[in-house]
């Protein structure tokens, strides 16, 4: 059936399953809807703002759909308006969608009405960012970035708005809140100040805190910090698809091969590519090598808070052994550069696949070594027990996805649940936990661990001797101005990446992260915790600094 | 007059060797049970390694106040009760032993008045939660010394190692062993000397604390990890005793050693202890039960032998 499936005569019952969906969108929706597209496995419904409310009502409470779980919200600009994109999720019914509000602000009048800013660089018309890529292409390099600087500056205009959408949404969903800005609360809570970079891996946000009685009353995570990227805009915008895919590992500097993984689904999704099989068996076999790594990178920085110092050199000797699997077949260590469209950038030689074999029998029997040294402890264990409980509800009220989520004792993964690459060809668990605590959420790693070695032993026995043919070039390519969307499962949690291209330039990209739902969930979860505890709950969500960018696509 | 000048300038260079030497070994046995390198400066050598330390402390700043100076007298101070040997004791008391553990939470007080001069409201918390644990293991270290009190029936340190020419201590005491040792580790444990909490300690007081009064309050770190391992030999493992033709002296430094480095290995084993609940709770539903119970059983044993004489 899958070998069918891949080749095309049927199309898969998930796919079949979302076509349902965005004709049902359709018939309840009606008028409302500005635009509806299916990008992949999921769902692009664009509305215009003064419906909102009435389409927030009916997605919640339509029992064909019961959108539970807003993931998360993010705003972009293109073609002289803004939008803000709502990230949704339903659990009875297993799909998710995003939800493209069109807001009021438009550009060319704000020109007319904000006095000229200071940091524009003298440059007195600002004409913003210009939905012409034709004009952007043909300036020279310094007008073009002043022109973007000027363009991604938020105007008082449209956060006055965005406040507006957002108050509209947390009447639906509470956890909106979370998204506002609120800098008074950096003042009222300051009993404890943990500044970034005092906690190792932790460098992306503030920690202010109230304390009472000896544990933590309220507490608030200032993210201010990592608007500083955000000073150098464009670098990920306005790119060639190739030029992009060298850098986009960046994104996430703990897996990079999941950011490009998600760039190339996206555009093969909509260019209809038909990719040989070997090329999946190598993209899995290289996610899961750095999904192994990132959660030895996530135990090393659990062993340090710790004072494991054992475990922490352990964990990283163990991390050095795959990162060299990694550059044997990549090139390189932490950003691999390795995936292209409808193709992987070197092949994969049967030599390469014999040495993966003997290097990761004993991988695993030392990372097995390594959890009895860590967790068979009983100091360490009640230490980690019963602190930063995180319940299923609550879980699902800030739309965590990834181990986060699945410690709580919900089974949810993207391998399984969705047609990514050719998972369902492959035999392997799900770990989930029961009490979601800080203990379950370092076994359920461990465990992910073991799962990985296991879906890679069958990598190595079942991938075809082919040699890959050559590497798509989108140059020549005309494409419309279209949306795209796709998403991966990450180490950390789901990963998304919306994007919209033209020809072979991607414009506005906006990754959808699971760090924001680990800051948020955090907050409240540091609540009726000691203050000791602070760092060893934060470092057991695994939230990756770089997913935190802000500012990035405005 | 000759024989106590050569007595101090002994147990002088005893104190300043070995603290020379746990300062080396500090390092390096906690490197290497970490699967790491350890620290070696090429030029400095081994030798060299804990007075370039010093040095390194001395550049930032030479001053001191009055508390730390207290720390320095005392934590040298306390070793005039001790006995090292029959011969190498300064000053002869009745009930050593006692004025011993005095000392050692006089010292363990002048640390909390040393960390209120702080600025940082955290170091001053914490600094004082240190102190009261540390007073509350306090409770089975009592209850396992009056035990051995009523064994060998003196407060004698000197007379206590004398008693034990045939059997040692710890055949008596095995439970006795136990407890003292876990409440001795775990004090250690508290005044951490490889390991400190980050986000609590290492940013705030590498600013404020630098310098030679930091080097004096480490001083004062070794000396309470030395003092608590001589007590332990004392004790429970015969002190100087020779056995059969093995030298006592050669025996107390062997022992000394292995003491030292167990601990070590048991301190790289365990976590960073600052979780005050779980060391509560090890306190109060292990170690003084068990002390409480073994101290009972010696009761008994002690009537039912000096006073019934049955046994």
């Amino acid at each position: 059936m899958a070998k069918e499936l891949f080749e095309g005569i049927y199309s898969s019952h998930k796919i079949v399953f979302i076509e349902r969906v965005e004709k049902n969108l359709q018939f309840y929706l009606k008028n409302k809807i500005v635009n509806i597209k299916k990008a992949g496995q999921e769902v692009i419904v664009e509305v215009d703002k003064k419906d909102l409310k009435e389409v927030l009502f009916e997605l919640k409470n339509n029992t064909e759909f019961e959108i539970e779980i807003l993931n998360s919200i993010n705003y972009f600009k293109s073609k002289n308006n803004y939008y803000v994109l709502l990230s949704l999720a339903s659990v009875s019914n297993n799909f998710s969608m995003l939800l493209k509000v069109k807001c009021k602000t438009n550009l060319r009048e704000e020109l007319f009405e904000s006095p000229p800013s200071s940091d524009s660089q003298g440059n007195s018309n600002r004409p913003g960012r210009s939905g012409n890529i034709g004009n952007i292409k043909n300036t020279n390099n310094s007008t073009l970035h002043s022109q973007i600087n000027s363009g991604f500056k938020t105007t008082q205009a449209f956060l006055n708005e965005y406040n507006e959408i957002n108050t509209v949404i947390s009447e639906f969903y509470p956890n909106a809140v979370f998204y506002k800005k609120n800098d008074n609360l950096r003042k009222s809570f300051n009993d404890i100040i943990i500044k970034s970079q005092i906690l190792d891996g932790l460098d992306v946000f503030d920690i202010y805190a109230k304390n009472y009685d000896d544990k933590i009353d309220k507490s608030y995570l200032d993210l201010n910090i990592s608007e500083i990227y955000a000073s150098s805009p464009g670098i990920f915008n306005n790119i060639d698809v190739t030029k992009l895919l060298t850098i986009i590992s960046r994104l996430d500097y703990s897996a990079g091969i999941f950011p490009e993984l998600c760039l190339v689904l996206a555009v093969e999704d909509l260019l209809q590519i038909k990719i040989p099989k070997k090329i999946f068996f190598i993209r899995m076999l290289v996610s899961e090598l750095f999904r192994i790594s990132n959660h030895l990178y996530y135990v090393s920085k659990i062993s340090l808070l710790l004072g494991m110092n054992l475990c922490l050199n352990r964990a990283l000797i163990e991390r050095e052994r795959i990162l060299r699997i990694i550059e044997s077949i990549t090139g390189s260590r932490i950003h691999p550069n390795y995936i292209r469209i409808g193709a992987v950038a070197h092949d994969l030689p049967s030599e390469k696949l014999l040495n993966i074999k003997n290097e990761l029998k004993v991988l695993i029997e030392n990372i097995d070594n390594l959890e009895t040294l860590l967790l068979d402890n009983t100091i360490v264990t009640a230490k980690l027990k019963d602190i930063g409980i995180v319940n299923k509800n609550t879980a699902i009220k800030f739309g965590l996805t990834g181990p986060n989520l699945r410690s709580c004792g919900m089974r949810y993964d993207l391998r399984k649940n969705r047609n990514l690459l050719l998972y369902k060809e492959i035999s392997f668990l799900v770990p989930i936990g029961k009490y979601g605590d800080c203990l379950e959420r370092v076994q359920i790693r461990f465990n992910e661990m073991y799962q990985s070695a296991k879906i890679i032993s069958q990598i190595l026995g079942q991938i075809p001797e082919e040699k890959i043919k050559k590497i798509l070039s989108l140059k020549g390519v005309e494409i419309k101005r279209t949306d795209c969307l796709a998403s991966v499962e990450c180490p950390h949690g789901v990963y998304k990446l919306f994007f919209e291209i033209e020809d072979n330039i991607i414009l506005n990209l906006v990754p959808i992260t699971s760090a924001k739902n680990s800051i948020f969930c955090a907050q409240v979860v540091l609540e009726e915790n000691k203050p000791e505890d602070i760092d060893l709950i934060l470092a057991s969500f695994d939230i990756s600094g770089s997913e935190l960018l802000q500012g990035l696509y405005l | 007059m000759t024989t106590i000048f050569l007595k101090v300038l002994y147990l002088f260079l005893i104190i300043t060797i070995n603290l020379y030497i746990g300062a080396y070994l500090v390092n390096k046995i906690s490197a290497r049970s970490e699967h790491r390198r350890g620290f070696s400066i090429s030029k400095a050598g081994w030798f060299g390694y804990p007075a370039l330390k010093v040095l390194k402390y001395l550049e930032k700043s030479y001053k001191i106040n009055i508390w730390e100076f207290l720390l320095l007298f005392l934590s040298f101070f306390i070793w005039t009760i001790i006995p090292f040997s029959t011969w190498l004791v300064l000053i002869k008391l009745e009930g050593d032993l006692i004025i011993a553990l005095l000392f050692y939470m006089m010292l363990i007080f002048i640390f909390l008045i040393n960390a209120s001069r702080s600025s940082y409201e955290t170091i001053y918390q914490n600094v004082s939660r240190n102190v009261l644990m540390a007073y509350s293991f306090e409770i089975p270290i009592i209850f396992c010394v009056s035990s051995i009190v009523l064994i060998n029936r003196t407060l004698n340190l000197k007379e206590i190692v004398g008693f034990q020419y045939q059997f040692w201590n710890i055949v008596y005491q095995p439970l006795g062993f136990v407890v003292f040792f876990t409440a001795v580790f775990l004090q250690i444990k508290l005044f951490s000397l490889t390991k400190t909490n980050n986000l609590i300690f290492k940013q705030n007081s590498e600013k404020e604390i630098s310098g030679f009064g930091r080097f004096i309050v480490r001083v004062a770190y070794y000396n309470i990890f030395y003092f608590l391992i001589v007590l332990i030999i004392i004790l429970y493992l015969a002190g100087w005793q020779n056995v059969y033709f093995l030298n006592g002296n050669i025996l107390f430094i062997l022992k000394f050693y292995i003491i030292f480095i167990v601990i070590l290995l048991l301190d790289k084993a365990t976590p960073l202890l600052d979780d005050y609940k779980y060391l509560i709770s090890i306190n109060w539903k292990f170690l003084i039960p068990v002390a409480v119970a073994n101290f009972l059983l010696t009761l008994v044993f002690f009537i039912l032998r000096n006073v019934y004489s049955l046994i």
